[in-house]
């Protein structure tokens, strides 16, 4: 204060702590809810599923209230430079912008941080008695969540640095921590669309609550902060503390690295913000198109991918909605930034022009990659087709085969168009176009490849194609599918111990009949019998059968969409299969019986209610797989006897 | 003291600070006058080093005031919209100054509490009406011993009595303290007791900047009575203008005093009798065809 090289201010900083002290109430209350539970939960962890549960929660929610806090806490602190008597009154005062910067920001991390140190201090007795060797974990996780709650407050710092007032401030807070997310996301969203075979879950990014400046991290170096803490918990199992130098560190040291460089920016943006910005939505006129085109090309892309999802023609439907809506977006962003309506010049309808253009061309061309992307075989380590079956090649032979099939898929994808029917209505044929044709074969075809990485195409084609059928049945002649059931196998119970219910919990479902065969031929055979119940009791009660869609048709042909095959056991080692499956299962569209470990369910012999004894899983047996087919034809048959 | 050397501070393109020169004495009471929207409150807040200047120096003892804690601790700034946290109280809003402002005299808050009977130093600021908030950001910014006193319209809100006993204040710290004031005011008549020097400002320049003094003496005002009525040219003075009512005429002249008093004797007048001037016609003479803006505002 007495000097220029002041660097803190006593009485701001006072004043900034008693005056928004207030506001730490809720947020101490509940991290002395959050931090117990969490820290206490990593004790209980190897022998307790649940806790496993309750412990991802509670970081989940300690995540969530970190992110809002942090926020708050930048913007309160800060809140001075939107006030233009008191942002003067202050800056014509004997501190420098370095002395108020630090005085502010540290008061704003005391006020967030408290909490957290004030909830693990409570923590810490039981710690001690729960487990000693496990502190040093413990103080760990204390660390990462000070590193996420910084780089939380160091982005809500530079969020208020570029905003004009509180308002405009929160919103750029959203912006900053989800538009890496956000832009991604929509990116391949839209490449998705509008190109051919592509998976929307490909992404790769999980959307979830992450600044983007971890969200970056993540993208780029493959870490999570939470991933980190239940990689730590999992080091508490094991007491295995070798690999924290070589992977925990280092990856918070990035995270405090990575804040300190953000937090440098935001002194620099502070160094050089013009105070007379006070009131405007954005501190910086620069910002005005960055933001502008990034609100556009999100806004725009949603609105415009949703809407094409309903015309046939999908790219040129894109391009149209995105015009229109990008312009819309685009208008109302600036008049938003600007605070006026008077934004129709020539240099802002060049700017957008020329974005809408580049953006536009930009996704094109990813599509356009994305959809006839084959890999080359030397980087190729193993191909994949799974449709109601999975076959794998690894050899390069077998993968040049593969991508020649691949490559004709590709032709297929892009040329296929069915002709209307006569009797069918406009909105039929748009929807049959949505979900594709009956009497298509769908086939996913994936390349793992030599670098670890994955590429996941997914086609459809007409049985009837010859061409195609043909090249398909050559490979399989070469590499013949692996088992259809061996899924079911691997769960590691006796085959005896299937049956199938009908979610309704019914005494019929608990007395449903045991299949006794160990081929799946005998097992649909088995299926046949027990479908006679179930059937007789759509007929009778039709109503119970909700979940399921509808079973007939207005002419009485069956059409099932699911049937649900539950497992049962009480055996010890099966319910250790049932773990394992339910943790380690592959990815479900690499497989044609679906959706494992859906449901865990815990029932009593004698009254039906949950226990701990039994345990079933359910599968869902996807509609147009072979399983399905050969379900259905059991079906017919019973229907017809 | 206090120099402003070409300074130029834009806004959107705009001239808000069109180049001002400026220049403060020691000890002086400056009065900055102009219309609405002439550039004072930028002027004032580049000078406080709130805004930093696109073009130009502001200097203070020939020091930067921008980013200069140095410089900035010796100036205290009152804004017109005074400044105060939320819920704070006069007397916490004291002890915030205490500890920004070295040179804060506590005793002297509490000496001059007898000025301000109306204001409760525990009571919140908020609640105070605009005139006693004014109040406790003169009682304070007084205690804080600044060199440098910037005022932007000081008085606005506070009642008569209270704007009397304020520029007592200020006076008595000029007086024994030689502080420097920066009176900003779209009112000449508020700063002409206590100014000594006044500049004009208009569309971010200043127009004039003088001592009221140097003002005074170079322009007479005299009533003067012929026995017939004459042409006034005929006097050989330099006549601005001219009032006539029947063979009494009231003139505003520049020039020398006596000068102007001899040359008027020898055209043996009835009677001649020198007038006190006012302000606002001292200015209105000094910027004759400059701003009619300026005019309007001073008539």
């Amino acid at each position: 204060m007495k000097s220029n090289r002041c660097l803190f201010n006593k009485a701001i900083f006072k004043s900034d702590i008693k005056r928004f002290l207030p506001f730490t109430i809720p947020l101490l209350i509940i991290d002395l809810i959050i931090f117990p539970i969490i820290i206490f939960s990593n004790f209980r962890l190897p022998d307790n599923l649940l806790e496993l549960e309750t412990f991802t929660g509670m970081s989940i929610a300690s995540d969530i209230f970190s992110f809002g806090f942090s926020g708050l806490f930048a913007i309160l602190v800060f809140s001075y430079l939107y006030k233009p008597n008191m942002c003067n009154a202050l800056h014509a005062m004997p501190i420098g912008r370095k002395g108020l910067f630090i005085t502010s920001f540290l008061a704003g991390y005391i006020l967030l941080v408290v909490p957290q140190l004030i909830g693990f201090a409570v923590s810490l007795p039981g710690i001690f008695i729960f487990s000693k060797e496990a502190v040093a974990i413990v103080v760990l996780q204390l660390v990462s969540i000070f590193a996420e709650s910084f780089v939380f407050y160091v982005s809500g710092v530079l969020a208020v640095m570029l905003a004009g007032n509180i308002f405009a401030a929160a919103v750029l807070y959203f912006i900053i921590n989800f538009v890496c997310v956000a832009v991604a996301s929509v990116v391949h969203l839209v490449v998705t669309g509008i190109g051919h075979g592509l998976v929307s879950t490909e992404i790769g990014i999980t959307p979830v609550l992450y600044s983007p400046i971890s969200d970056f991290i993540a993208y780029k170096l493959g870490f999570v902060m939470s991933d980190e803490i239940l990689y730590a918990t999992e080091l508490v199992e094991q007491f295995n503390f070798s690999n924290l130098t070589d992977y925990y560190y280092p990856r918070v040291i990035i995270y405090f690295a990575v804040s300190l460089v953000i937090l440098a920016v935001s002194y620099v943006l502070y160094k050089i913000r013009k105070l007379e910005c006070a009131g405007d939505m954005v501190a910086f006129k620069s910002e005005i198109p960055v933001i502008s085109v990034i609100v556009m090309f999100v806004g725009g892309s949603l609105m415009s991918i949703f809407l094409s999802l309903f015309v046939p023609f999908r790219l040129i439907g894109f391009v149209i909605f995105f015009i229109a809506f990008s312009f819309v977006v685009f208008i109302i962003t600036q008049m938003i930034l600007r605070k006026t309506p008077k934004i129709f010049n020539l240099k802002n309808m060049l700017l957008w022009v020329i974005s809408c253009f580049l953006i536009i061309a930009g996704l094109y061309a990813l599509s356009v990659y994305e959809t006839n992307v084959v890999p080359s075989v030397s980087k190729v380590e193993k191909a994949s087709f799974n449709a109601s079956y999975d076959m794998e090649i690894s050899d390069s032979e077998g993968v040049e085969k593969a991508k020649k099939f691949h490559k004709a898929l590709i032709e297929n994808e892009k040329h296929k168009k069915r002709e209307r029917d006569e009797d069918e209505t406009f909105f039929d044929y748009f929807f049959d176009g949505l979900v594709g044709m009956d009497t298509d074969y769908h086939i996913t075809v994936t390349y793992t490849l030599k670098n670890g990485n994955m590429l996941m195409r997914n086609y459809s084609f007409d049985e009837k194609d010859k061409e195609l059928v043909e090249m398909l049945h050559e490979l399989e002649k070469t590499y013949p599918p692996t088992g259809v059931f061996d899924k079911l196998k691997d769960v590691g119970f006796d085959i005896k111990d299937i049956s199938i219910y009908d979610n309704s919990w019914s005494e019929q479902d608990h007395a449903a009949p045991v299949i006794r065969e160990e081929n799946y031929a005998d097992f649909f055979e088995a299926c046949t019998g027990y479908f006679d119940k179930v059937l007789s009791e759509y007929v009778t009660e039709p109503d119970s059968f909700d979940e399921y869609g509808d079973i007939y048709d207005e002419d009485g042909e069956l059409t099932l969409f699911e049937v649900e095959i539950c497992c049962r056991t009480t055996d010890k080692k099966s319910q250790e299969a049932f773990e394992k499956l339910y943790y380690e299962a592959p990815d479900p569209s690499g497989v044609n019986v679906a959706h494992y470990g859906g449901n865990f369910y815990y029932l009593d012999d004698e009254d039906g209610s949950l226990n701990e004894e039994e345990y079933y899983v359910t599968f869902s047996v996807t509609e147009g797989t072979e399983l399905f087919k050969l379900i259905e034809t059991y079906s017919q048959k019973m229907t017809k006897a | 003291m206090i120099d402003l050397k070409t300074v130029v501070k834009s806004f959107d393109n705009f001239n808000a600070l069109d180049g001002v020169n400026m220049h403060v004495n020691a000890g002086s009471v400056y009065g900055l006058v102009g219309p609405n929207g002439a550039g004072k409150t930028t002027l004032m807040n580049t000078l406080c080093g709130i805004y930093k200047a696109d073009a130009g120096h502001i200097l203070v003892d020939s020091q930067s005031v921008y980013e200069n804690n140095g410089i900035k601790k010796r100036i205290v700034y009152i804004s017109d919209d005074v400044f105060y946290f939320h819920n704070s109280t006069t007397e916490g809003l004291k002890n915030f100054y205490k500890g920004i402002y070295p040179d804060f005299d506590e005793q002297m808050f509490v000496e001059y509490a007898k000025y301000f009977p109306s204001i409760n130093p525990k009571a919140n600021i908020r609640r105070l009406s605009k005139g006693m908030k004014k109040q406790v950001a003169f009682w304070i910014a007084i205690c804080c011993k600044p060199d440098i006193l910037v005022l932007d319209e000081p008085v606005d809100g506070l009642d008569p009595m209270m704007r009397h006993q304020v520029w007592g204040l200020i006076m008595n710290e000029v007086a024994s303290r030689q502080i420097t004031v920066l009176i900003s005011s779209h009112n000449l008549r508020e700063l002409e007791d206590v100014c000594d020097t006044v500049g004009i400002m208009n569309h971010g320049k200043i127009f004039l900047e003088a001592s009221l003094d140097d003002l005074k003496t170079k322009l007479v005002k005299v009533q003067v009575s012929f026995a017939e009525e004459i042409d006034v040219k005929s006097l050989g003075v330099n006549v601005l203008r001219t009032k006539q009512s029947g063979r009494v005429y009231e003139l505003i002249v520049s020039g020398d005093r006596d000068e102007i008093k001899a040359q008027i004797e020898k055209a043996n007048p009835l009677f001649s009798e020198e007038l006190p001037l006012t302000l606002e016609e001292i200015f209105i003479y000094e910027l004759g065809e400059a701003d009619d803006e300026i005019k309007q505002m001073l008539i």
